[in-house]
């Protein structure tokens, strides 16, 4: 027969209050999570062309960074401005802009907002970009 | 046997029409091939006007520039101006106006003996041999197969090297931050840029702006094409180049200074 001492009785109250203050703990910490759909950044791009753009999306998110540069030099350098059905290059900034642009009160956004289609998934990555700098961050006409 | 004969003809000279067509093709580039035909795939003469193949790189054949006849008075701050519209240039708000970003400007010039003076525009050159190609640390500053020079903005550092090689003062810095480019020319704080002979218009088969608002002072062309327009003028008239001393063969020549 076990003999339950005042001593031990005190050692099960304080391991179960700990055990329920970290049940309480960890709860707090992932309901969050378990409770929400929202994983990852909420991309605010318009689906113009469906889908899939010049590429399908997984790739684009993957990829786009190496497009634009590799576009960037052959028209830059070598004055390559459209594929040879003459649509435009798979890494068109312009072309992205003008036909993922969002407007937000009949106005288009700059990347400063941060509903602006680059800056809504470069904000939550962490990633800094420079593109406009110098690039118009908003379609012309 | 007779039908199988004919059969073999037919497929044959769509054989030599298909050939042909790949060596014009070839032969032409990217240029607008409309010249005498004297065999297959030589031509007489091949007129190059604009760029109509913008998916292929340009090539040497072309090699693009401007005539500037200041013996028409023309106002060149019309010039000035298309050039600015074109480029979206003048957005500064904070730099004065040393600063500010010029592509043309326009010069006058006096002889002090004769008293005869003239105003003429000046803007990048379009050397064959470009000084701020040659001193360019990272490979920004550079000319375009087709005799177009102008800055590669991606891999500028802003040292601004190529302006103090320039002998003809062609090259701003922009010194603050823009906002509102224009689509076509993207420019942007820390870097140099120049006149670019408006090369999203020459892509686009345009004439540069600043060409088509001097109301016939100007001929834009192929300096490489002896039938162009630009050639021809340059055959019968005594043009000079500004600094022909340095013997850098501009792209940009004047008639009358």
């Amino acid at each position: 027969m076990i003999k339950i001492t005042t001593y031990t009785l005190e050692i099960i109250k304080f391991k179960v209050f700990i055990t329920l203050l970290l049940i309480m703990i960890m709860g707090s910490c992932f309901v969050p999570v378990v409770a929400g759909d929202k994983i990852g950044p909420e991309i605010t791009v318009s689906k113009a062309g469906g889908d899939e753009c010049v590429l399908p999306a997984d790739e684009i998110r993957r990829l786009h960074p190496g497009l634009l540069k590799h576009d960037r030099n052959s028209t830059m350098r070598e004055g390559i401005r459209t594929l040879s059905d003459g649509g435009h290059l798979k890494g068109s900034l312009k072309a992205c802009i003008n036909c993922h642009a969002i407007k937000e009160d009949g106005k288009y956004i700059n990347t400063s907002n941060p509903n602006h289609f680059c800056t809504s998934c470069h904000v939550y990555a962490g990633v800094s970009f420079d593109c406009f700098q110098c690039h118009r961050d908003t379609p012309e006409k | 046997m007779s039908s199988k004969a004919s059969n073999q003809t037919t497929e044959q000279s769509k054989t030599d029409l298909t050939k042909r067509k790949f060596l014009s093709g070839t032969v032409t580039g990217s240029m607008v091939a409309a010249g005498v035909s004297v065999a297959p795939g030589i031509f007489l003469t091949q007129v190059a006007q604009a760029r109509t193949n913008t998916s292929a790189a340009v090539t040497s054949d072309v090699r693009w520039g401007i005539v500037i006849d200041t013996t028409k008075k023309v106002d060149w701050n019309k010039c000035v101006d298309a050039c600015n519209r074109e480029h979206g240039l003048g957005n500064e708000t904070k730099s004065n106006q040393e600063q500010k970003t010029e592509y043309i400007r326009v010069v006058k010039v006096k002889n002090k003996t004769t008293g005869y003076s003239s105003t003429l525009p000046v803007m990048c050159q379009h050397c064959e041999t470009p000084p701020c190609v040659d001193v360019c640390p990272t490979g920004a500053s550079m000319k375009r197969e087709d005799g177009i020079v102008y800055v590669d903005r991606h891999l500028c550092i802003g040292c601004r090297y190529c302006m103090m090689a320039c002998p003809y003062k062609a090259r701003s810095f922009v010194h603050e931050t823009l906002t509102d480019q224009k689509e076509n020319t993207p420019r942007g704080k820390g870097c140099v840029e120049s006149c670019n002979m408006c090369v999203n218009r020459i892509d686009q088969g345009l004439k540069p702006a600043c060409v088509d608002a001097s109301e016939g002072a100007m001929i834009f062309g192929d300096l490489n094409d002896k039938s162009s327009e630009i050639s021809k003028f340059l055959a019968i008239q005594n043009t000079k180049q500004i600094r022909a001393d340095l013997r850098l063969n501009t792209g940009v020549r004047y008639q009358g200074i």
